[in-house]
């Protein structure tokens, strides 16, 4: 295993709890694009440049959707502020448990994730349990499976509970990428028709927060107005 | 390489439709319409065995790939026709185009891990697309977003749960990395081959929709046209399942199934499925519900070949998710022509519509055959053999009796369809062409011109024949498709 993919595996680790902990929704955003950015390059051996190229495009385009109506809803909360209303982001508090209770559930899933890469490196299908020396040696898929389990972990309760349609697609994108990094710890490094279409995969994912807060936000105003008139 | 031409084809076609619909929904349409039939004429060319490498991974046509593309870009120039025709927003072509090239390049691809990831990709857009158009800016429906998120959610969560499985079948810890042969002998074996099972049969339940895990298909069935259903559940659905019955066929295999647990839980969901999804559609009085429920149904019956993996019953399965998709397509138009010609939705509502228009009586009935079927046609016999595969005469008697409901709903909604007509049904446009506005000319250089500016008179004059037309056609795939199967090789 080389230090930068241990580095980069705790920075996607450490990107997925700030994307599901922040209370600020472009600070959570910005955990999103370092979890999507890392999990580009959480492979090994690294793919070809055009195809790194083409999934960090797509993972910075998926953020960027999202990053749109983000931005328009604390434009509208501003200018609702300024009338004495509140706008509808105002109820997204990101996790309730805070940021060191999902750190900690973060290290207890990254801890089963390197069992997991342990087992493959060493075990074979009819063996249960990782031999010894398997569980020494930290491989490559350690690191990979350790920051994709803890993602795919971190994801499940945003996307499961959290009513907020924009924390509930971050919660969708951790499941994605997390998946697809235990697919690469299991089974080794993706071929590029794969990473294409898991670029293709991530943006229709972030489209989900797209298209439901884009059709929450008219509604929302309607339903704003306690006495059935438009604003104005 | 048609495949692939296909793919980018459709993908891009539906992708530039989403993209100017907004501004002018009269040109998406267009490029929809376009495009499908590029699509279906690129389909029938498909050469069978045909292979092309694209980024290290070899995309490969099939006759399950000929007869998948052929029929679904059929059947979706027919739906697009017809909300052309009934005057829709331009939400159909656009993510089903982006589904049918997903759905093409996903069973094109060897590695199941990839063919998942691109049937999500293709989907996600035919849950959003229509549920988004037909739910904006409506006070009353905050809790139909959080349906449509549920939907887009399912399809992600069973993605992701088949990818992780599929990736321990290949891994060295595995049945195919590691090379070791499928027994069940070894506990430790046993169970890891009985959750992967269970595990990926629960993928196909979540993303069918199937009970219990039919809540979201049932609320966007509810709030959506039913031309969008197609796109969005049964043709993605029908993909999702072949993939994940192959793969099950080669890396667990039939032993596994045939355990005790993993055949009894996989065959109770199957089976619950059929029964109260039939009854629910039997029961139902709304005509989408009708349609949604029915799917449920079908889906149901799928189910239970993860019950047994022998290759009989994934053959059985192949044939039986395909006409079961094309017949599914063929309701969802008659829904969408008979809602849009009666101005109702509700059987009450409806009375002598068939009365009123048999020509979507004659659509119904031949759906009625076509989901039914008769003795020797490929989905009945399908349907039997994937009963008795996985419940064993004589309890899979009753199996077969409960996927046999359809027939009470099917004869239901002829039923009513023949009684007196009733309220908007009396005074729905005729069925009859008329010729409105055409004006007999002689046969001169003018007279070209003449015409051609009677035709869109003429289209308005005659939309209720269009629709009813239109709907026999699909009606008419279905039938063929049900009756032909994907035949052998």
């Amino acid at each position: 295993m080389t230090p930068a993919l241990a580095v980069i595996a705790v920075a996607v680790a450490a990107g997925a709890v700030v994307s599901i902990s922040a209370r600020d929704l472009r600070l959570a955003l910005i955990g999103v694009a370092v979890v999507a950015v890392g999990s580009a390059l959480l492979v090994d051996p690294l793919s070809s440049p055009l195809i790194l190229a083409i999934r960090i495009v797509a993972a910075l385009l998926a953020v960027a959707l999202l990053w749109t109506v983000v931005a328009a809803s604390h434009e509208d909360g501003a200018w609702l502020g300024r009338r004495g209303r509140r706008g509808s982001h105002d109820t997204e508090t990101g996790s309730p448990l805070g940021w060191p209770a999902e750190a900690l559930v973060g290290i207890a899933a990254a801890f089963a994730g390197i069992g997991i890469a342990a087992n493959v490196a060493g075990g074979g299908f009819g063996v249960v349990g990782a031999a010894p020396e398997a569980v020494a040696s930290l491989t490559a898929g350690s690191a990979i499976g350790a920051a994709a389990t803890a993602v795919l972990v971190l994801g499940l309760a945003p996307a499961l509970f959290d009513r907020s349609a924009i924390r509930g697609t971050i919660g969708l994108l951790l499941i994605i990428h997390g998946a697809i990094g235990l697919r690469i710890t299991l089974a080794g490094p993706p071929t590029d028709l794969e990473q294409l279409v898991v670029a293709g995969l991530v943006i229709a994912c972030a489209s989900i927060g797209f298209a439901i807060r884009g059709v929450e936000q008219p509604a929302g105003e309607h339903a704003a107005e306690p006495d059935g008139r438009p604003i104005e | 390489m048609t495949v692939l031409l296909i793919a980018l084809v459709a993908i891009g076609a539906g992708l530039s439709v989403l993209i100017v619909r907004r501004a002018s929904p009269i040109a998406a349409q267009l490029i929809g319409l376009g495009a499908t039939v590029v699509v279906a004429v690129l389909a029938i060319g498909i050469d069978p065995g045909d292979t092309t490498q694209v980024g290290g991974m070899a995309i490969t046509s099939s006759a399950v790939l000929r007869l998948v593309a052929t029929v679904w870009s059929g059947s979706l120039l027919l739906l697009a026709l017809l909300e052309l025709t009934i005057g829709g927003r331009a939400a159909i072509a656009g993510p089903a185009l982006v589904g049918l090239g997903a759905v093409v390049l996903g069973l094109g691809i060897p590695d199941p891990g990839a063919a998942f990831a691109a049937f999500a990709a293709g989907s996600i857009p035919a849950v959003l697309v229509p549920g988004a158009s037909a739910w904006i800016g409506r006070q009353d429906d905050a809790e139909r977003l959080i349906t449509l998120r549920r939907g887009a959610s399912a399809v992600i969560a069973a993605t992701a749960v088949a990818i992780v499985v599929v990736a321990w079948g290949s891994s060295p810890v595995g049945p195919l990395g590691s090379g070791e042969p499928l027994t069940v002998d070894d506990p430790d074996r046993a169970i890891a081959l009985g959750l992967a099972l269970l595990a990926v049969a629960g993928a196909v339940v979540v993303r069918a929709g199937l009970i219990p895990a039919h809540l979201w298909a049932a609320r966007f069935m509810e709030g959506v046209s039913s031309l969008a259903v197609p796109a969005a559940l049964s043709w993605p659905t029908m993909a999702f399942a072949l993939v994940a019955l192959g793969w099950g066929q080669v890396a667990i295999g039939s032993p596994t199934a045939s355990s005790w647990l993993e055949h009894g839980i996989i065959a109770l969901v199957a089976v619950t499925s059929i029964a109260f999804g039939g009854l629910a559609a039997i029961l139902h009085e709304d005509i989408e519900h009708v349609l949604g429920y029915s799917i449920v149904q079908d889906a149901g019956i799928a189910l239970l070949a993860f019950a047994s993996l022998r290759p009989e019953a994934t053959e059985a399965a192949r044939d039986w998710l395909i006409a079961s998709a094309a017949v599914k397509t063929a309701l969802a138009g008659w829904v969408a022509a008979t809602r849009w010609t009666f101005g109702a939705h509700r059987l009450p509502d409806l009375r002598g519509w068939g009365r009123q228009s048999p020509a979507l009586a004659v659509a119904l009935v031949t759906i009625l055959f076509a989901a039914v079927g008769l003795p020797g046609m490929a989905a009945f016999d399908a349907r039997a053999s994937l009963a008795f595969e996985a419940v064993p005469a004589p309890l899979g008697w009753l199996v077969l009796l409960a996927a046999f409901s359809s027939v009470v709903y099917y004869v239901r909604l002829l039923a009513v369809g023949f009684r007196k007509e009733e309220g908007g049904v009396a005074h729905a446009p005729s069925p009859v062409p008329r010729w409105v506005g055409a004006r007999p000319t002689g046969w001169s250089s003018r007279s070209v011109v003449l015409v051609a500016r009677d035709v869109p008179a003429l289209v308005d004059a005659n939309r209720a024949p269009i629709v009813a037309t239109i709907a026999i056609g699909l009606a008419a795939i279905g039938f063929v498709v049900a009756a032909a199967g994907v035949g052998p090789g």
